[in-house]
């Protein structure tokens, strides 16, 4: 990942090369990202353009990092994504079952198989917010654990607290008969 | 709440899940805990096939819009674009500069603060139009339209023109219809003849409307010749040294006849130092009892004009008690020197000097044996030996 300040301080410089490569490293890791906690692909392009649009703006405003752009992303990616939920909850929209039967037909197992995905971002969406940093990183990205303890500026033990709590909790959300 | 020894167990198994295990697989490896396990593992291979892949269309278009955006936001850098721009309008104003200075000095005279741009600008001219013919002719009729001004208004300046001999009488010529007039102190080099090319050197003097010749010196008579000095000077030499003008082309010693030598007497060379303008020709004048420096220590005056002759004036050093005079002058390059060059940077300076290297005076003119007269030497000799023998005189 890159990381290193001088592309930082070119990027501050809205330098054309140094600005291309920060995208170009960092779109698919964010999409993956986002697209762990939302479901709806044409709204993941919506809001990794959103991570970026945040970026260009914390640049003007320098208020971006001069280092550790990475974690910084990731953090706004974790914000673009829980305004997006907020915003969906309070603006009234189609009930989520109703989203899954307007899918296109597919065939049953692929159906199934969505409409599990679309419980279980439900059911992440209940964690805390380090629960959900974790398993976005550890399962979204296949980070191993001491990457993520980087990211996230916390120990690899904490990490693997989090992550198998949050195993747990999802466990038990997912299991038939118990619902949020 | 999940023991600690579980909670490791399960860190394990997803270990084991990432790299590539099945589920099958690794729940064997823990039959106590397999129960517990079992959804926790099959959570979390869920997990793994959560996220997806961006489109290329998507990652294509999101780079478009992120670095269109990132462009807009690019500030412009002030300070540099500042000094570019400032750069820039000095740069515009010398060239406008430089090029009205050029264009006011078109009608400059002799004799005015701009003439030596004018020439300036000829000298790049010329340079830049080797063997041009007709801007040396342009150049030479730009002369006579000069001396025709000077006259009309009365301005007395040195000047120097080349025309055609068109009238000759006692004491009154006519060089393309500027009157030229001659005395006892003018000194003429050469045969003239209605229709030669002659090169008038003088004054414009208003009392007589007309310039008075200092030196005439034919350029072309019925046959063009080169270097040969058999037109040569009588006894009679009136020697005026000319040496760079300066700008204003005040004459600071006029050639007045007060300056002539008696070349027979061989006593007092008086040179006298005219401020002139550069010759438009540099013509050898024979040289007396010069040496072989003297031809040859005239380069050229600049790369660009031909000359026709290269211009030594005789140099007449008495004995050798006499005072070392400047006799040798060499046509001095365009008064540039002494002026500024013109600040407009599309206006190189003038010739370079170092081209043209007025030879020192007195190491290479040796002074004449007390006898020397009107020699036609055209061979390099230095002055040992006596040509009394040699004694022909032409005129």
């Amino acid at each position: 990942m890159l990381d290193d300040a001088e592309l930082l301080r070119r990027a501050y410089a809205f330098d054309t090369d140094a600005l291309a490569a920060i995208h170009d490293a960092y779109y698919q890791p964010l999409y993956r990202y986002i697209s762990f906690r939302v479901g709806d692909r044409h709204t993941c392009e919506d809001l990794v353009s959103e991570v970026f649009t945040r970026f260009l703006n914390a640049l003007r405003q320098r208020k971006a990092p001069h280092s550790s752009l990475r974690g910084w992303l990731f953090g706004v990616a974790a914000n673009v994504v829980s305004d997006h939920f907020r915003q969906s909850y309070r603006s009234p929209h189609v009930p989520l079952n109703e989203q899954i039967i307007s899918y296109t037909p597919q065939p049953s197992d692929l159906a199934e198989q969505a409409a599990m995905n679309e419980e279980l971002r439900r059911a992440i969406n209940n964690l805390t917010y380090d629960q959900q940093q974790v398993l976005a990183l550890r399962f979204g990205q296949n980070l191993p654990i001491q990457e993520v303890a980087r990211i996230l500026g916390k120990t690899e033990g904490a990490i693997k607290q989090l992550q198998a709590r949050a195993i747990a909790a999802l466990a038990r959300q997912m299991t038939p008969g118990m619902v949020e | 709440m999940m023991d600690k020894s579980l909670e490791n167990i399960l860190n394990n198994c997803i270990d084991a899940l990432a790299a590539g295990e099945s589920l099958e697989e690794i729940l064997a490896r823990y039959p106590a805990e397999a129960a517990a396990l079992q959804p926790l593992l099959t959570t979390a291979a869920s997990l793994f096939e959560l996220a997806t892949e961006p489109s290329a269309e998507a990652r294509i278009a999101s780079r478009r819009a992120f670095l269109q955006q990132a462009a807009i936001y690019r500030p412009k850098p002030a300070f540099w674009q500042r000094l570019t721009l400032i750069a820039a309008g000095i740069l515009m104003l010398l060239m406008l500069v430089g090029g009205g200075l050029a264009w006011a000095a078109e009608s400059a005279l002799p004799g005015d603060p701009l003439y030596a741009i004018k020439r300036s600008v000829e000298q790049i001219q010329l340079t830049f139009n080797a063997n041009n013919e007709q801007l040396s002719a342009r150049i030479e009729e730009r002369r006579r339209s000069e001396v025709t001004a000077l006259i009309q208004r009365h301005r007395e300046v040195a000047v120097e023109f080349s025309g055609k001999l068109e009238e000759v009488t006692p004491q009154r010529w006519s060089v393309s219809d500027i009157p030229v007039i001659i005395d006892s102190t003018t000194q003429v080099q050469g045969q003239p003849s209605i229709g030669s090319e002659v090169v008038v050197s003088g004054r414009t003097i208003s009392a007589i409307s007309a310039v008075q010749a200092t030196t005439i010196i034919v350029i072309t008579s019925t046959n063009d010749d080169d270097d040969n000095h058999d037109t040569l000077q009588p006894t009679s030499v009136t020697l005026t040294a000319t040496l760079p003008a300066e700008a204003t082309g005040i004459a600071t010693n006029t050639p007045t006849p007060t300056a002539t030598m008696t070349p027979s007497a061989t006593s007092t060379a008086t040179a006298t130092i005219t401020p002139t303008l550069p010759p438009l020709r540099t013509v050898v004048l024979p040289t007396m009892t010069t040496t072989s420096a003297a031809p040859t220590a005239i380069p050229a005056m600049t790369p660009t004009l031909t000359p026709l002759r290269t211009v030594v004036l005789p140099t007449v050093t008495p004995s050798s008690t006499a005072v070392p005079m400047p006799p040798t002058v060499t046509p001095a390059p365009p008064p540039s020197p002494t002026v500024a060059p013109p600040p407009s940077p599309t206006v190189a300076p003038p010739p370079p000097s170092p081209t043209v290297a007025p030879p020192p005076p007195s190491p290479t003119v040796a002074p004449p044996s007390p006898t020397s007269s009107a020699d036609d030497d055209d061979d390099d000799n230095d002055d040992d030996d006596n040509n009394d023998d040699d004694d022909d005189d032409d005129d």
